[in-house]
């Protein structure tokens, strides 16, 4: 990214999107820098909604969504800044995949002859397969291709609309590998998926969406110890699962105690005060601890719990 | 923002899309009807051709069927594809003044019905009439250019402006153009099929004979103009505020 | 269903069944079945039942509108008394030909709609790993729209009929007069609707854009029979390039009813080209099977 750019931000404040009687959106508020931020939702959450607030295609039936302080619907100026990576798999089916990317440069006013297409495919590996017709790409292919004609222009937003769907595994990773060399460059980045593993590895921060409004935001793990009112699961390898258990049962902050194959899950509703407490009992039992791990602090579980709320 | 060295790529894509495909053999075909039925008079009519017959031909099959139909398949498949399909987004999601893009695709489908419908009605009216009545040829062929152009940009914004636009033209041409403005002759400035056979009857001057009508060629070509704009104006104000959520 | 195996009186054992996925080796209703419930779902369609309120519209609209003349016809003689019961402003042989842009138009609005929006979203695939064939598929859609069109026609000419029957001063003089024309109404309405519709459905099984498809069906009637009429009518053609006549489906129509009512033929293709109407109405008749084996050879070739 060009260094003498500006950081730049993106804006969401107390927006809602409705259609008659549906609202879509409700109530959401946010603002991202420079990273990597994983929109998460069930489907029919609002999820595509909000991206295409951000990106300017749909107007904010109330409130604003700004890049760099200003309105993305019905600026075009703002698609200077800001790539968009659509989850429709339409493109131009009689056009090869240069010819696409070569579309997107020439429309955002590059200059021929940068090179700025070959960098983009080469980005998105499709330099081999780039003169034939798009329509005869695979379903991951297409994705590649709309990926390198929304980077073509080296812009400093990029919104992608679930940018891993019908890529295979080795795909996926290159793609996740590229997303983050990118955020490190500096560039706001925000995805939607609904994969949990998918945003797990490459986000920052999570916004969650539950039926059109934000359930959670910031990043998972300090997610998860905001959520008090859920007992937290540890599971315990240790030198005597039983002799612990029988000090654990007695503690009050202890939930619930598990035997599983040679392991010891625990559940406790207090997490400071057990962890506190833990160690002083296993010493005066006499047993070794060799691994002390939370159960549930996965994205997964903040996410169902979120969700069922 | 960018000016007009977008309308470049726009139009190339355009041409692509439009013209690429099966579908534009179809539109040739329609387009060229005139010219075989000229080709069948010629070569196998009793009592040899004439120029009433060649104005009855212009009047009742060209400018009634053949140009509204051929404006109406080209001007609401130039965009009309692009968003029924989402593609759509590739473009909007440029920082291009939604201007060029309408303009792009009026200029492309309007290029394309002039070329087809000029032809056809410049090769058929030879055809017909020889060289015997070269002022009733001109005036035909500027007639329908005429009416091609204004036709296409309408559907054009008609398309941006509803995903229903085939049938929308079609109610257009057949209901308020063939039953209503014929009937009803104070609408029938509102009827592009006038203006053009104004501009026709206008340039053919005395070789109009029963093409001439009460609307003089300054005012069918006034007309023309101001709805091929006002069709482009809208057509650019809708597009602008255009929303596209993720189901299309 | 599993039956529990071990149901004794008074043993102790227990059982816990397997409630997932089970095969059917039952009797299986097979093609003929698929075939009828194709047809029949096909029909509903059609008109829209099935469909929701919007679907409805265009049929029920161009339904309607088909039945009014008629209606009115017979409102008319009756309103006008027994003495005027042989001036009626519209015949049964002339039903057809007065409404056959609505004909045309009930086409346009269907044959996209049945066959379009299998090949749009790719259900082809799921009909033919079916029992059904793909000439069954064919043949039931093809029925379906026939059936339909028939259906709309022949009520308003029934109504007709009727009213020919009861304005007439004695009941049996009524009879006589509409009874020889049943079989005539009834051969020319199944004809038109088939060939109408065999029309249609060619241009539909090609376009899969519904959309296109009825814009293409209507410039195919509209120029089919306007370039026709001018040519034949305006040109004064010499055989056997008069014959061009006969791909005016409006002419095709005309003189079908002529033929089978044993008059003369009204369009003015039909009189312009001097041509026998017995000869349009045997394009006709051709025209409807041709179109039929176009249509089974299109989807006995297309990609599923």
């Amino acid at each position: 990214m060009s260094g003498t750019a500006p950081t730049p931000t993106v804006s969401v404040s107390a927006v809602a999107k409705w259609y008659g009687n549906v609202v879509a959106v409700n109530d959401v508020t946010f603002g991202l820098e420079p990273g990597v931020t994983g929109l998460l939702g069930p489907n029919g959450a609002g999820k595509s909604t909000l991206l295409h607030l951000v990106a300017g295609l749909l107007r904010p039936s109330a409130g604003s969504v700004s890049v760099d302080g200003r309105p993305t619907f019905g600026d075009p100026a703002v698609y200077r800044r800001v790539g968009l990576v659509p989850e429709r798999e339409a493109v131009f089916p009689y056009l090869t995949a240069r010819e696409f990317v070569r579309l997107s440069a020439q429309l955002q006013g590059l200059p021929l002859g940068t090179g700025a297409v070959d960098r983009a495919l080469g980005t998105v590996e499709l330099s081999m397969a780039a003169d034939r017709e798009l329509a005869t790409y695979s379903k991951g292919m297409r994705q590649r291709a709309k990926v390198a004609a929304a980077l073509v222009h080296d812009p400093a937003v990029l919104v992608l609309d679930e940018p891993f769907n019908g890529m295979d595994p080795r795909q996926r990773l290159h793609m996740m590998a590229l997303l983050r060399a990118l955020a490190d460059e500096g560039r706001v980045i925000l995805f939607s998926s609904h994969i949990l593993e998918e945003v797990e590895r490459v986000a920052e921060r999570v916004l969650v969406v539950v039926a059109g409004r934000l359930a959670a935001s910031g990043d998972f793990r300090e997610i998860r110890r905001l959520m008090t009112d859920r007992p937290h699961s540890f599971t315990l390898r240790t030198s005597d699962d039983r002799a612990l258990a029988g000090q654990l049962v007695g503690r009050p902050t202890v939930s619930g105690l598990t035997f599983e194959d040679g392991r010891l899950d625990v559940r406790t509703a207090d997490f400071a005060t057990f962890t506190r407490e833990l160690p002083v009992l296993a010493r005066d039992a006499g047993v070794s601890i060799f691994e002390l791990a939370p159960a549930d602090e996965s994205l997964e579980s903040v996410f169902d719990y979120l969700v069922r709320r | 923002m960018l000016g007009a060295s977008v309308l470049g790529p726009l139009v190339d894509l355009t041409m692509r899309g439009l013209l690429g495909r099966r579908r534009i053999l179809l539109v040739g075909l329609l387009a060229l009807a005139p010219v075989g039925v000229a080709v069948v008079l010629v070569v196998g009519g009793g009592l040899g051709t004439t120029a009433q017959l060649t104005r009855q031909i212009y009047d009742s099959l060209v400018m009634t069927t053949i140009v509204p139909l051929v404006a109406l398949i080209l001007g609401t498949t130039a965009i009309g594809a692009e968003i029924d399909d989402g593609t759509v987004v590739h473009l909007l999601t440029k920082p291009v003044g939604r201007g060029w893009i309408v303009l792009a695709k009026m200029l492309v489908a309007g290029t394309a019905g002039v070329a087809l419908c000029g032809t056809s009605v410049l090769v058929a009216g030879i055809l017909l009439v020889r060289l015997d009545a070269p002022g009733l040829v001109l005036g035909m062929l500027v007639g329908a250019v005429v009416a091609v152009i204004a036709y296409t940009a309408v559907f054009v914004t008609l398309s941006v402006w509803t995903g229903r636009a085939l049938i929308a033209g079609l109610a257009y041409v057949l209901l308020w153009e063939g039953v209503i403005a014929s009937v009803f002759s104070g609408t029938r400035l509102l009827s592009i099929r006038e203006y053009g056979l104004a501009v026709a009857a206008g340039i053919a001057g005395p070789e109009a004979g029963t093409l001439a009508r009460d609307v003089p060629l300054a005012t069918g070509l006034v007309l023309a103009a101001v709805v091929t704009t006002v069709a482009f104006w809208l057509g650019a104000r809708r597009l602008a505020r255009f929303e596209i959520s993720d189901a299309g | 269903m599993a039956v529990p195996p071990d149901l004794v009186a008074g043993s102790a054992t227990g059982s816990i069944f397997d409630l997932g996925y089970r095969g059917y080796d039952g009797p299986r209703l097979g093609r003929r079945h698929a075939i009828s419930s194709l047809f029949a779902q096909s029909l509903k369609w059609t008109f829209g039942i099935g469909r929701g309120g919007r679907a409805k519209i265009a049929p029920f609209a161009l339904a309607g509108l088909t039945l009014l003349p008629a209606v009115l016809a017979v409102g008319i003689r009756a309103l006008a008394g027994p003495a005027t019961a042989r001036v009626s402003p519209i015949t049964p042989q002339q039903y057809l030909t007065f409404v056959q842009t609505f004909i045309a138009f009930f086409v346009t609005a269907q044959a996209p709609e049945l066959l379009g929006r299998d090949q749009r979203y790719h259900v082809l695939t799921l009909y033919f790993s079916r029992a059904l064939e793909r000439t069954d598929y064919a043949l039931a859609k093809y029925g379906a729209l026939v059936c339909a069109l028939a259906l709309v026609l022949l009520v308003p000419q029934a109504v007709l009929l009727l009213g020919i029957v009861f304005a007439s001063i004695d009941l049996g003089a009524g009879l006589g007069e509409a009874l020889p024309l049943v079989l005539p109404v009834l051969l020319s309405t199944v004809v038109a609707a088939a060939f109408f519709s065999g029309i249609g459905l060619v241009i539909a099984a090609f376009i899969p854009r519904r959309a296109f498809s009825a814009g293409a069906i209507v410039a195919t009637f509209l120029v089919l029979s306007g370039v026709v009429q001018v040519l034949v009518v305006q040109g004064r053609l010499r055989d056997p390039l008069r014959y061009v006549a006969l791909l005016d489906p409006y002419a095709l129509l005309d003189g079908l009813a002529a033929t089978l009512f044993g008059e003369a033929g009204r369009n003015v293709t039909v009189t312009g080209s001097g041509i026998d109407p017995g000869i349009f109405a045997a394009g006709a008749c051709v025209v409807a099977v041709a179109a039929l084996i176009v249509l089974v050879l299109r989807y006995r070739r297309i990609e599923a």
